[in-house]
């Protein structure tokens, strides 16, 4: 409990910077009365709308509206389509959060074999093949291996629909896309995790316990292995969001990626703020979730405290 | 003498890298016999843990146990496929290692661990082999044994952990127990328990004991014979009082020296300069010639044989008491 | 009298030669554990030959990059039916040659990429140095800074300042060293706390060592290999960020040319012509891969610890 009472005060001055960048950024963007009114209207028109808007206002009491604002999660309204920003970003999540937990799961299928397999075949063909993929992996930009699937699978053969949503298959290619990329980083972090605690003591206990091979490795080392892949893993949410302004857009999947995107080509700076704040907020919600499930994952750091 | 449990016969081991190859043992051979304790003692490196992997096959890669043969009530270990290996290990024998505190898998509790071997052994469901563990527990003198199968590893202390080690290596009554080191990393008073419990628990289940050590004091309070080993061989071998009261070769005696000095799990000898060189650059003639004080050319030039100095006494020295011997000493041609 | 001032010097001359002979055995032996590393090796290679290319990329180009030509548009490469040996890889929508552009776009490429890592790195480095040395408050500030640039996505962040600040190369050079140098100052914060507690630090400051010399002297010697390997392996992140804005748009503009950018303009094209979209990818992909072969390699040889 006291863990999680520090992990809470730390987050406040964390939303605190968030909101003081991106406060100034959308004021640095330029007279939002120009955007609102029309090129015919007067000085005296501008100056007005300035006025009720409080632009004219000292910034700190700018800065002070607006954090009473956010508060509450008025955002403001979105220009584009004339309504409040924070439902708009809300109405996006749903289609984000399942692309993300598809490309989790692929990634998750192809890494944890694949990592078991090359740590325990360490430095033999299979080994050199796996992480040779997984840097390939690393290497290829997303939108690319995104694109190369599109020409592959919906151009060449059509398997799979180019991009939309609506049908299980539209998921496929946009979850191949962002699953294996997360999966190349997540094949290298379990391979030296397996291969760090296949060198433990405990394993050699277990093996002398007469044991399968298979409940050695897949019970006594897996689960050891896994305590530093998930938390590294959680704490990467930020780049797993950010996979998915990519492939959203490639796909074009209507998801908060691909609003955001729009958004930002369009300056509709409400939904930007509201949509940042979200994203902000999961992931530090993530990486709480991180710190838990560590101490669920591994007995001794509970009791540690 | 009756027949021997175990059965070490000219035991070699290597490992082949790119850099070449490298044998940790070097035609090791001794016995043990039902209820006896055999201490192996010798400095890190003496070949003396790649032993007792060998006989329970798990020389980790890329080694091979690749000439020699390791008995088991007449069967051969080496010959083994895996799967009959797999059903002896944790049954027939069992090991006990250097380091509680590591030694245990730090994320399952000690129940899952404990009962994991029982079922895997013994055809019992799994009420059965939680009141085994019970009683296996409870053997080794754990208080609250229900309570200690719930908890994990880190929450009981070293000598708590040795203890379920020693209950784990024991629950399916094995005939052989190799203990490598196992009290090297607990405080003396802890340590004399253990030794205790593992004398007592010996003679109560006529277990055979290979107890591998560097430590003297521990050989002196539990062993029966010990084996002397230097740089992949066996140099000496006699019962305890004989290597006590009547060392013969210089290796022995430089161990013996340093027994004062021994307050903790340190690996250094007082009475002889240097440490045990390594497989790869093994000297030719007596291995132990560079650090020997009564060295001479023939043992620079001669490898020494293992031979029979009094009755049950082997030494691998030419100039200690007895001189050089024949072959027909060989302890190979008298057993 | 003579004697003794003479024998420093002459230690001092020992000193010198015996580290001159280890620099130049320690290079030796750099460059046989490079050839003994076969990725180490092409990864050299790669990065090589994409800096060469990229500094005489206007003496070695076939075609112009950006002059337009509708009569040549969508030639495929020539090894397929209706390419020809003009355009080896074919030529775009605007009939512009693909191989010329993706010659010339290693330029935008390799600078945006080393340039942000400079930018990135001097950041982090002063911060991570600050944070670990001094600690307390001003150790707990830029940490929380820390935190609130990892909890925004590198990517958003980009594109929210550019669209702020408008594009341009300067711009985006700028946008992804202040986005990117959070890995930096971890890196460093953690070598420094740890070594801040070495026993040779300690005798230093007890002796009246300043702050200054502290960490010119003890610190910074012991991050940079570390901070080299890193430094290395972003340039390829970077790289792979520069194209993604590109390709989002609110990176390079045309009449520039990135390979991110050509990307995107292929996309329209996928179903007739593939070559468009697909050369430019591989361009990055292999670029990309030099550097991490390269930095890989150099972490086995600088920093093994951290493998």
């Amino acid at each position: 409990m006291r863990f999680f009472l520090t992990s809470v005060i730390k987050i406040i001055p964390v939303l605190f910077i968030i909101s003081f960048i991106v406060f100034f950024l959308v004021r640095l963007t330029g007279d939002p009365v120009s955007l609102m009114l029309p090129e015919t209207a007067t000085d005296q028109q501008r100056e007005d709308l300035r006025n009720s808007m409080g632009l004219n206002d000292p910034v700190y009491i700018q800065y002070l509206n607006y954090m009473a604002d956010v508060v509450r999660g008025n955002f403001g309204d979105s220009y584009k389509y004339n309504e409040p920003a924070l439902e708009i970003v809300l109405e996006r999540l749903p289609a984000s959060f399942t692309l993300a937990i598809s490309s989790m799961v692929v990634a998750t299928l192809i890494a944890v074999p694949a990592g078991i397999y090359s740590a325990i075949k360490r430095n033999t063909f299979i080994d050199v093949v796996i992480t040779g993929s997984s840097v390939l992996g690393k290497a290829m930009p997303n939108f690319w291996l995104g694109i190369m699937l599109i020409l592959l699978f919906a151009v060449h053969i059509s398997i799979f629909p180019v991009s939309g949503s609506g049908t299980i298959m539209h998921l496929v290619l946009p979850s191949i896309t962002l699953g294996t990329a997360i999966a190349a980083e997540m094949t290298r972090l379990i391979r030296s995790s397996m291969l760090e605690v296949l060198g433990a003591e405990y394993i050699r206990t277990a093996r002398s316990k007469g044991l399968l091979e298979t409940v050695v490795v897949n019970k006594h080392a897996l689960r050891n292995a896994l305590i530093p892949v998930v938390t590294i893993m959680a704490l990467q949410t930020a780049t797993l969001i950010g996979g998915t302004l990519i492939t959203e857009t490639v796909f074009s999947w209507p998801g908060m990626g691909q609003l955001l995107v729009q958004a930002v080509n369009a300056r509709d700076m409400a939904i930007v703020q509201a949509a940042t704040f979200i994203i902000a907020i999961l992931v530090i919600l993530s990486n709480l979730m991180a710190d838990l499930t560590y101490r669920y994952l591994d007995p001794r750091i509970k009791y540690d405290d | 003498m009756s027949e021997p449990l175990l059965e070490i016969e000219d035991l070699r081991v290597r490992f082949r890298s790119d850099e070449g190859v490298v044998s940790p043992v070097n035609g090791v051979s001794f016995q043990v016999h039902e209820g006896e304790t055999v201490a192996v003692v010798g400095e890190s490196g003496s070949g003396k843990s790649m032993t007792s992997l060998s006989i329970l096959g798990l020389v980790p890669a890329p080694g091979e146990v690749y000439d020699g043969s390791i008995r088991l009530q007449g069967e051969d270990l080496t010959k083994m496929k895996r799967s009959q290996m797999r059903k002896l290990r944790g049954n027939e024998i069992s090991m006990i290692f250097q380091e509680p505190m590591t030694s245990l898998n730090p994320v399952f509790t000690i129940g899952n661990q404990m009962i994991e071997v029982i079922r895997l052994h013994q055809k019992l469901d799994k009420t059965e082999s939680i009141q085994q563990a019970v009683t296996m527990l409870d053997l080794v003198g754990i208080p609250e044994p229900e309570r200690v199968l719930k908890q994990f590893p880190h929450q009981l202390s070293g000598g708590m952990r040795q203890r379920v080690m020693i209950a784990m290596a024991l629950s399916c009554n094995p005939k052989l127990l190799i203990a490598d080191e196992p009290t090297t990393a607990l405080d003396v008073t802890i340590q004399a328990q253990i030794l205790n419990l593992m004398k007592e628990l010996k003679d109560e289940l006529n277990t055979g004991v290979i107890l591998i050590t560097h430590d003297l004091g521990v050989v002196a309070e539990v062993a029966d014979r010990v084996v002397v080993m230097y740089g992949g061989e066996v140099v000496e071998e006699a019962t305890v009082d004989e290597i006590f009261n009547h060392p013969v070769h210089p290796y022995t005696k430089g161990l013996l020296a340093s027994v004062p000095k021994m307050t903790g799990p340190v690996e250094e000898l007082g009475a002889i300069k240097g440490s045990v060189p390594t497989p790869s650059e093994m000297p030719t003639g007596c291995k132990f010639h560079p650090r020997c004080p009564i060295a001479t050319d023939l043992c620079k030039q001669v490898h020494p044989q293992l031979e029979e100095t009094t009755p049950q006494h082997f030494k691998r020295c030419f100039h200690t008491e007895g001189g050089v011997k024949h072959d027909e000493h060989e302890r190979s041609t008298i057993s | 009298m003579v004697t003794k001032t003479e024998q420093p010097n002459e230690q001092a001359l020992d000193v010198n030669n015996h580290s001159a002979k280890t620099s130049s055995s320690q290079s030796k032996k750099w460059i046989k554990q490079l050839l003994k590393s076969k990725t180490g090796t092409v990864g050299l290679l790669i990065v090589v030959s994409v800096i060469l290319m990229a500094i005489f990329a206007d003496l070695i180009v076939p075609h112009s990059h950006s002059e337009t030509n509708v009569a040549d548009r969508l030639i495929p490469p020539f090894w397929m039916d209706g390419g020809s040996s003009e355009y080896i890889l074919g030529t775009d929508n605007l009939g512009r040659d693909i191989l010329s552009r993706i010659i010339i776009g290693s330029q935008v490429s390799l600078l945006v990429g080393i340039s942000s890592v400079i930018v990135a790195g001097a950041i982090g480095l002063s911060l991570g140095l600050i944070s670990g040395y001094y600690g307390k408050w001003i150790d707990q500030v830029i940490m929380r800074l820390v935190d609130s640039f990892l909890a925004i996505p590198n990517i958003l962040f980009m594109l929210i300042i550019l669209a702020v600040i408008g594009t341009s190369l300067p711009a985006i050079i700028l946008v992804l060293g202040v986005t990117t140098w959070v890995i930096y100052a971890r890196m460093v914060r953690s070598e420094t706390l740890s070594i801040k507690e070495r026993d040779y630090v300690k005798s230093a400051r007890a002796i009246g060592a300043n702050d200054m010399r502290i960490i010119s002297k003890y610190i910074l010697p012991n991050v940079i290999s570390s901070f080299i390997v890193i430094a290395t392996l972003n340039v390829a992140t970077t790289i792979i960020l520069e194209s993604s804005l590109s390709f989002l748009g609110l990176g390079i503009q045309s009449p520039d040319v990135s390979w991110g950018l050509m990307l995107s303009d292929g996309r329209d094209y996928l179903a007739t012509s593939w070559w468009v979209a697909t050369f430019p990818g591989l361009a990055i992909t292999i670029t990309v891969l030099g550097i991490i072969f390269l930095g890989d390699w150099l972490r086995d040889v600088l920093d093994p610890k951290t493998k």
